[in-house]
């Protein structure tokens, strides 16, 4: 797993530095730093986490193991997966965005409502609708400077409200039978729709750990003023991350619309909480300068696997909140390191050049 | 040896009572496929925490599961249609015998319960009715009769009026099937048994008190005095009515009738303010659900749809009606 860290982008200038460190990166824990080797371990321990979750749900319901089972996780992780992408970058900038639940509400809307003009119009309209949705609130959060906290939690007020309207507060039903079908999809036993959130993180983590895009993001994230005076247009790359988070909010919308043959004004609710619960689980940095993907995935797995997990066992819904409310409160403290190295030293806040 | 003999007795009676416990006198299949308490069936509820009706529907359920001695996974989708379709993709994995589903969206289910289907468990759908493409899908339906309910409700309206007179409706949430049907039955009834009596205007209430209230309070600044009668699809909206019309001081003159009891129409019918409800009892729709659910996974052959008793109440009969939780 490969974490990237907010000194990247400077290095990104000097090839053969970058190579250089890449090279030296497995010697990093051996040399002895015992502060590294703590926020490695930590960055991991999500993993540690999982791992041990499946084990004691494995050992407590026999039902658990199963490839049924697995593959409902893997397709129930999806629809808050897909978000979670798109939020480990938004969040690595130091941003937040509240509206993407009612995104997915509006784009499982849009989609069923659009299937009478056809199905790949259907669903090529809803995703460039709600990329300019992101796109928009990027550019109001860049052009007002009001923080993406206050303007997204309008927009996801304003976003609810318009999907009520548009559907007259009513289940809508999907009146082409192959927008159903591809919802149930499988590629031998593994729903479609897992394998392309499978897929798409893989891209997202080389995006943010292997382009300028995904290094400035992080560069931004740990400090917008300094990445902005050494030539990051940090506008332009944070208006990019609302847009791609839009444009994933659309797939987990029309994802979940697929799997019902319907959609409700509802759809989305509260999956702004569980897709920031996952990324933070993941060990991404709640203010910014530090994200990973892949730690992502292990969040949205776990969130996943807890949920599916205390189902089967029988365990009243309401302590799946208690016990990720308490693995939350865990993570945060446990990545201490990582959360505050930074931001208490001003020093190590400057990308050493 | 007295004593050993005395002790044998005993013990058979035990035997033949516990044999009773486990077999219910309903369940006429014999041999079973399975002794009832190894029977593990699964319920997926609507919104049991939300409102009064779900959780006296929950509280029946798990007290008719303990005295048949059949095992149950009960679930809770909070109004969640996505929560629900996980959770019966959860009642999937752990292969009960039979599952129960409470649709939180009629058209949103179908894809999962095709798929329960597919997998091989039978499913009973409770309460409100799956979308009519889904049908095809579950071993059956058991809970009200909508549709009746109206019809019944609008018997005790025809009879409050005696047959003459103008009426006003105030409808459930647009587009659902518990209303539009409620609404059908009335009207339908009050057309083809009393002529003389006439709907001035139908309103949608959404299921809501306040939102009665001010529709009632529209339709007697529009109509005044003419109104004889007001149908409410529920009783909760229905007290929004009495609401409405004891604030213009109108209360002796209109008569109110619903199709669903609450129990503050109870308190109102007895107190002779209200004239009549129709009785929708939780525990009938829990209990004859979970029988439902006995009785396919059993393999018996049940009806496509099995209503429980809905009855008229009013003043003659709310003697003997025990008062609602909610």
């Amino acid at each position: 797993m490969k974490t990237v860290l907010a000194n990247q982008p400077a290095i990104a200038a000097r090839p053969l530095a970058r190579i250089s460190q890449r090279f030296l990166k497995p010697f990093e824990s051996s040399r002895g730093s015992s502060r590294q080797l703590i926020s490695r371990i930590s960055r991991q321990s999500i993993w540690l986490l999982l791992i041990l979750s499946t084990a004691v749900f494995a050992h407590a319901s026999p039902h658990f193991l199963t490839g049924y089972n697995l593959s409902s996780i893997l397709l129930e992780s999806a629809s808050i997966g897909f978000l979670g992408i798109g939020m480990t970058f938004l969040i690595g900038s130091g941003n937040l965005d509240l509206s993407v639940g009612s995104t997915v509400a509006l784009a499982g809307v849009l989609s069923v409502s659009l299937l009478p003009y056809g199905l790949s119009i259907a669903l090529l309209v809803t995703l460039l609708i709600t990329s300019l949705v992101g796109i928009f609130i990027g550019v109001l959060i860049r052009v007002s400077g009001v923080p993406s906290f206050i303007v997204t939690l309008a927009a996801m007020m304003a976003l609810r409200g318009l999907v009520f309207a548009l559907t007259n507060e009513q289940s809508i039903s999907a009146t082409d039978d192959q927008f159903t079908n591809l919802g149930s999809l499988s590629l031998g036993p593994i729903p479609a729709i897992g394998v392309l959130y499978l897929a798409l993180t893989l891209v997202a983590h080389f995006i943010l750990t292997d382009t300028v895009h995904g290094r400035n993001t992080i560069a931004i994230g740990s400090n917008v003023s300094v990445a902005e005076s050494v030539g990051i247009r940090a506008g332009r790359h944070i208006i990019a991350n609302f847009g791609m988070l839009g444009f994933l909010a659309g797939l987990s919308g029309i994802s979940l619309a697929m799997q019902m043959g319907s959609a409700t004004p509802v759809l989305g609710k509260d999956y702004e909480l569980w897709t920031i619960a996952a990324v933070v689980l993941g060990g991404t940095r709640l203010t910014g300068g530090l994200a990973t993907v892949i730690g992502t995935l292990a969040g949205v797995l776990e969130i996943s696997v807890l949920q599916n997990g205390m189902g089967l066992l029988n365990v009243p819904p309401f302590f799946v909140y208690i016990v990720l409310g308490g693995a939350l409160i865990a993570a945060l403290l446990f990545n201490r390191p990582i959360n505050y190295r930074y931001t208490h030293s001003p020093a190590a806040n400057t990308p050493r050049l | 040896m007295k004593l050993l003999f005395a002790d044998l007795i005993l013990f058979v009676a035990c035997i033949t009572s516990a044999m009773g416990q486990e077999n219910p006198s309903w369940l006429l299949r014999t041999p079973l496929k399975k002794p009832v308490k190894d029977l593990v069936i699964g319920i997926t509820q609507h919104n049991a925490g939300a409102d009064g009706y779900g959780s006296a529907y929950e509280k029946a359920f798990r007290a008719y599961a303990q005295q048949l001695g059949v095992q149950t996974v009960v679930l809770d989708a909070q109004g969640d249609p996505t929560k629900q379709i996980s959770q019966i993709r959860n009642l999937i994995a752990q292969r009960v015998d039979a599952m129960i589903v409470w649709p939180v969206s009629a058209k949103g289910a179908v894809p999962l319960v095709k798929q329960a289907h597919e997998a091989g468990i039978p499913v009973i759908i409770t309460n409100s009715e799956i979308d009519a493409s889904g049908v095809q899908y579950t071993a059956c339906y058991s809970g009200p009769d909508v549709y009746k309910e109206g019809q019944t409700a609008g018997k005790l309206l025809g009879t409050a009026l005696a047959g003459h007179g103008n009426v006003v409706v105030i409808s459930g949430l647009p587009g659902y099937a518990s209303s539009i049907l409620r609404e059908k039955g009335f009207s339908d009834l009050i057309q083809a048994e009393y002529p003389d009596i006439k709907i001035l205007a139908t309103e949608p209430g959404n299921w809501n008190r306040e939102k009665a209230q001010s529709i009632m309070e529209d339709f007697l600044t529009r109509f005044g005095d003419k109104i004889n009668g007001v149908y409410t699809a529920s009783g909760d909206m229905g007290v929004g009515a009495l609401n409405a019309i004891r604030s213009a001081g109108k209360q002796p003159n209109i008569k109110i009738v619903d199709a669903a009891l609450f129990k503050d129409v109870y308190d109102a019918i007895k107190a002779g303010t209200y004239y009549g409800s129709v009785e929708q009892s939780p525990v009938s729709d829990a209990e004859g659900a979970l029988r439902a659910a006995i009785e396919v996974a059993e393999g018996e052959n049940v009806p496509k749809k099995i209503y429980f008793d809905t009855p008229p109440i009013s003043a003659e009969n709310i003697a003997n009606v025990t008062a609602p939780s909610f």
